[in-house]
């Protein structure tokens, strides 16, 4: 199986929700958690400064969402390079990806890019574009890993698209339900 | 001396200028001692009130600064001496500014001495030391909590799993329940009761990540060409696949394959792709009570993933339904009428008029084509962004009925002036109108044979027809003047029903065909439907004479399980090798394509009906040729029907599978239904025509018992017969109207409330849907006034069997009608 990690803000822009997704190796979903809203005030903002998306990432939202899934998948792709320190914590390898040659946001990259160890995978039917994975620098063996199970998928399979119903999901709670507003 | 030195000259000079010009003499002035004293000072002081230690919030989060308008009030002080002599002792006297000019007892605190103290303004000193300790305070320290909370992580695992079984318990659980954490019985306690209440709402609602589900499924790709997008088995045409992208690709439209060509299939994939899409959530569709059943199966086998919620049964049950969640909410017309009608005024329930619908997808829109029944109305009461149509014919007879089903659809496209101008209703609808016939997309769809077998009436059936006919037409001619449309139509049905079958002999030329082709067509295997639009009078006596093709009969007075029943037997067992149909029960939607062989017995106004009753059995998934036979006899009012039949059907060809100009405003008039029997319309109004016409101001000059009698005139000329009842004591009705048509009988109990230039309240709707509510015979109330109504009372009957005719209606009735005012 695999898993999606991501990290939303809200509809109100004053606010973040963690996902994770769980598919099959079809992209058929298994399981679908998201945790309420994390929403800092004026004052937490300035005082986390940078460290805010990257805690709230991984501290309240990665690391519990993990260890509440039913389904421990194989794989672990996260949207964000900071997602990747919920390694520290879980047995499984994550993986951040992105499409080959997409810039990338300075801001939220909490390391040099340079220091990471990356890999490029392309698609060998050329219907989706290159994916560019990296791992976290302690976890090295993680690429490996990853690129096992993509090289297998990636010909039918969009890792990247996921996120997409990930979002669309949240949007729709959130307009279902206040409490994930 | 001075001038004892001057000479003489100088000095007489000086003398006469002093007498002329006498120097004044200077004045002295003497200061008073009260003019030189120093006023003594008015001192102003302040006292600095001490700092307080600063203070922790309990609230962390900052305030937003409050503004306030400060007002220096002032107290004032005096330091005044004792006046016991003996004491003298220094008081500070502070004092409010109402104490101003009274005189004060003041008591001295040290020699208990008291005396009278007088003080002015003047003597005081003001001093705002109180005011501004009031007014200032020191700010306090705000702390913030820097640790951000762990938010919770629900979701849902959509494997499979195996429940844990729990094992019963005899005493155990029973012994629990029986205690309340609050000491008392849990049955007495409310907060409990309160409890388990909201626990039961929370869990009967549909589970939320449920509802995502299906955004959280792969996407279907833009041609439908996805290996997971169907179940297999699961195909679709590639006219379908252009049919869901139409829909897809507009909010507002109407779908009009030709029957049989999958537009439920479509309209459900459509919206399958649109809720994976994540572009809607939820939608609604209603359809008719016979393919309800048909509907939920489809939409469990083409979108499988979707929560579907079938709205029937008791109101609570339905209440229930509502309130849950789900991706699709399916239901009939009639019963969200009878919805929407309860939950006017109910404001705690939240219910179908709360619900914001993403779409709404009208089967068989051709229900809404009326604009003045409940059906229609209370469907446009629902509002939704994506609208869309499905219909085989969704031109009947009228172009307003088209007029009429845009005006749901795409409100503002078109007008009711539109209706004489077809080319003009043409290019506005293009746009949002989709239709394909057969011929066209269907290459390996099956032919349909169409015959029509013309019998000789047996002798008992000729001369219960003849008899019929000749007392019909006589009765006829002698209440010519007041004859309408609606004793034609009486007629005409009664002579169709001997044609069908002679009620004293059970005679039938038409059952004995029909037993020697069943016999074949039992022969080889096949079924045939029965279709004839007498469930009664007709299916329910030929039923005995089919007895040996074990037939079923499906009409409207069935149960929803009752339908379901029949049609799966029919589909799936051999032994059931006919079915006996009504053609406006089983004529819509369903799908019974094990019978290749139709018959019509007897055959609607509508060709547009017997083709949707005959694409029952010629749709996809038969595999055989189908064979449709209209039995009809010679020499007979079906012979002259037919005529006008094949008229109409040109019509319905050119407007909407061509969409040519042909002015459709009048498919059938009433001219050609009394020259069926060759009688004539005119002599009835055209002696009167040239009276003088209705006026407002005439209406205003009438009796109230005057204008009860046009009403009734009014409501004669319409085709009903009307019932004056008593001046005094009439129980709130003034009029009764009774029309027998051959959609069935329509009651209507008429108020009159003659008030010209006035308003009728809501109390008069009131007591009338008093009067109406518990008479299910009476079709609708009608509240007819000479004035105006007011808000409340047109606000009241919204969504209840009341109509409201104010003066402009009733005179363009009047003028309409050419009701002579006499």
């Amino acid at each position: 199986m695999l898993g999606f990690l991501a990290l939303f803000e809200t509809l109100s822009k004053d606010g973040y929700l963690g996902t994770v997704l769980v598919t099959d190796f079809q992209g058929i979903p298994q399981e679908f958690r998201c945790t309420h809203p994390v929403k800092p005030t004026i004052i937490q903002k300035p005082l986390y400064g940078d460290m805010l998306e990257p805690y709230i990432g991984v501290n309240l939202c990665g690391i519990p969402l993990f260890k509440s899934i039913q389904n421990i998948p194989s794989l672990i792709m996260v949207d964000k390079e900071f997602l990747l320190d919920v390694r520290k914590v879980i047995s499984c390898p994550v993986i951040f990806i992105r499409r080959a040659g997409e810039a990338i946001d300075l801001k939220s990259s909490n390391t040099a890019e340079t220091n990471l160890i990356r890999e490029r995978i392309d698609c060998t039917t050329g219907r989706f574009q290159p994916l560019t994975l990296t791992s976290h620098p302690d976890f090295s063996d993680d690429i490996t890993v990853a690129r096992d199970i993509l090289g297998k998928i990636f010909s039918y399979l969009d890792p990247i698209e996921p996120f997409e119903r990930m979002a669309k999901a949240i949007e729709v709670l959130g307009k279902q339900d206040k409490r994930f507003q | 001396m001075l001038l004892n030195s001057l000479k003489f000259f100088e000095r007489t000079k000086l003398n006469l200028v002093s007498k002329i010009f006498p120097v004044r003499q200077t004045e002295k002035l003497f200061l008073d001692q009260i003019e030189i004293d120093l006023r003594e000072t008015q001192i102003n002081q302040i006292g600095i009130p001490s700092i307080s230690i600063p203070t922790v919030t309990k609230d962390f989060c900052p305030l937003t600064p409050e503004f306030v308008d400060l007002q220096a009030v002032p107290s004032y002080t005096r330091i005044i001496t004792c006046q016991n002599s003996q004491c003298l002792q220094k008081l500070r006297l502070t004092i409010d500014e109402q104490c101003i000019g009274k005189q004060l007892n003041i008591r001295c605190p040290t020699c208990r001495y008291s005396f009278i103290y007088n003080l002015s303004r003047d003597e005081l000193i003001e001093d705002f030391t109180e005011w501004l300790k009031k007014q200032f305070c020191y700010p306090e320290i705000e702390s913030f909590p820097v640790q951000l909370d762990r938010p919770r992580t629900p979701g849902k695992s959509y494997r499979q799993g195996v429940e844990k079984y729990k094992q019963a318990s005899l005493f155990g659980e029973h012994e629990v329940d029986n205690k309340c954490i609050h000491g008392l019985k849990k049955s007495w306690c409310t907060i409990c009761i309160q409890k388990e209440k909201q626990e039961r709402e929370r869990t009967s609602k549909v589970d939320l990540f449920d509802l995502v589900f299906p955004i959280l499924q792969p996407p279907l790709g833009e041609n439908f060409d996805s290996p997971i997008a169907f179940p297999s088995g699961f195909e679709l045409y590639p006219f379908q696949r252009l049919g869901i992208k139409f829909l897809v690709d507009h909010e507002r439209a109407l779908l009009a394959d030709e029957m049989g060509l999958g537009k439920s299939i479509q309209a459900i994939v459509a919206i399958r792709f649109l809720i994976r899409m994540g572009r809607i959530t939820n939608g609604l569709i209603l359809c008719p009570k016979s393919v309800l059943t048909d509907w939920e199966k489809k939409l469990w086998a083409w979108a499988p993933e979707l929560i579907i919620v079938k709205v029937r049964g008791p109101k609570e049950q339905r209440q229930i339904c509502w309130n849950s969640g789900a991706n699709i909410y399916l239901t009939t017309y009639e019963t969200l009428r009878q919805d929407l009608s309860n939950s006017i005024g109910n404001s705690d329930s939240e219910d179908v008029v709360k619900k914001d619908f993403d779409i709404i997808v009208l089967d068989e829109i051709q229900k809404i084509k009326n604009p003045s029944t409940d059906i229609t109305k209370a469907t446009r009461q629902i509002n939704s962004p994506r609208r869309w149509g499905l219909s085989g014919t969704p031109l009947e007879n009228r172009l307003e009925e088209l007029i009429s089903i845009f005006a749901y659809l795409k409100p503002g496209l078109l007008h009711y002036d539109n209706a004489s101008h077809p080319s003009t209703v043409k290019k506005a609808i293009k746009p949002y109108f989709l239709r394909r016939r057969k011929t066209d997309v269907l290459d390996d769809l099956p032919a349909k044979n169409c015959d029509e077998v013309w019998l000789e009436l047996t002798s008992a059936q000729r001369e219960a027809y003849d008899r019929a006919e000749k007392e019909g037409i006589i009765s006829l001619n002698e209440e010519s003047d007041s004859v309408t449309v609606q004793h034609v139509l009486a007629l005409i049905t009664r002579l169709k029903q001997i044609c069908n079958l002679e009620p004293v002999s059970n005679e039938s030329c038409k059952l004995e065909y029909l037993i020697e082709q069943l016999d074949g067509i039992s022969e080889e295997n096949a079924k045939a439907l029965i279709f004839s639009q007498y469930p009664e009078k007709t299916l329910r006596n030929i039923e005995p004479g089919l007895k040996q093709f074990s037939p079923s009969v499906y009409h409207g007075a069935l149960s929803d399980s009752q339908r379901d029943k029949i049609v799966d037997e029919f589909q799936n067992k051999d032994t059931c090798k006919v079915l006996l149909m009504s053609v406006k029960a089983g004529g819509l939607g369903l799908t019974l394509t094990r019978a290749n062989y139709v018959f019509h017995f007897d055959l609607w106004w509508n060709p547009a009906v017997a083709a949707q009753a005959e694409d029952r059995a010629h749709r996809i998934g038969q595999k055989k040729t189908v064979y449709v036979t209209s039995l009809f006899t010679v020499n007979t009012i079906e012979e002259r029907i037919q005529n006008l039949l094949n008229r109409k059907r040109e019509l319905f060809a050119s407007v909407i599978d061509d969409l040519s100009d042909v002015n459709l405003s009048k498919a059938l008039t009433e001219d050609e239904l009394f020259s069926l029997f060759n009688l004539q319309k005119g002599k009835r109004s055209d002696s009167k025509s040239s009276s003088k016409k209705i006026s407002s101001e005439l209406l205003n000059e009438i009796l109230p018992q005057q204008f009860e009698e046009l009403i009734s005139v009014l409501y004669e000329k319409m085709g009903f017969h009307v019932k004056l009842t008593p001046q005094t004591r009439d129980k709130g009705v003034d009029i009764y109207a009774k029309r027998v048509s051959e959609s069935g009988t329509e009651l209507l109990a008429i108020q009159c409330k003659h008030y010209p230039k006035g308003t009728v309240g809501v109390e008069h709707a009131r007591a009338l849907y008093g009067v109406i509510h518990d008479q299910p015979n009476i079709t609708k109330g009608v509240l007819i006034t000479s004035g105006i109504f007011s808000k409340d009372c047109r606000e009241f009957v919204k969504g209840k069997r009341i109509e409201l005719f104010d003066y402009s209606y009733v005179c363009g009735l009047m003028e309409k009608y050419n009701i002579p005012f006499s």
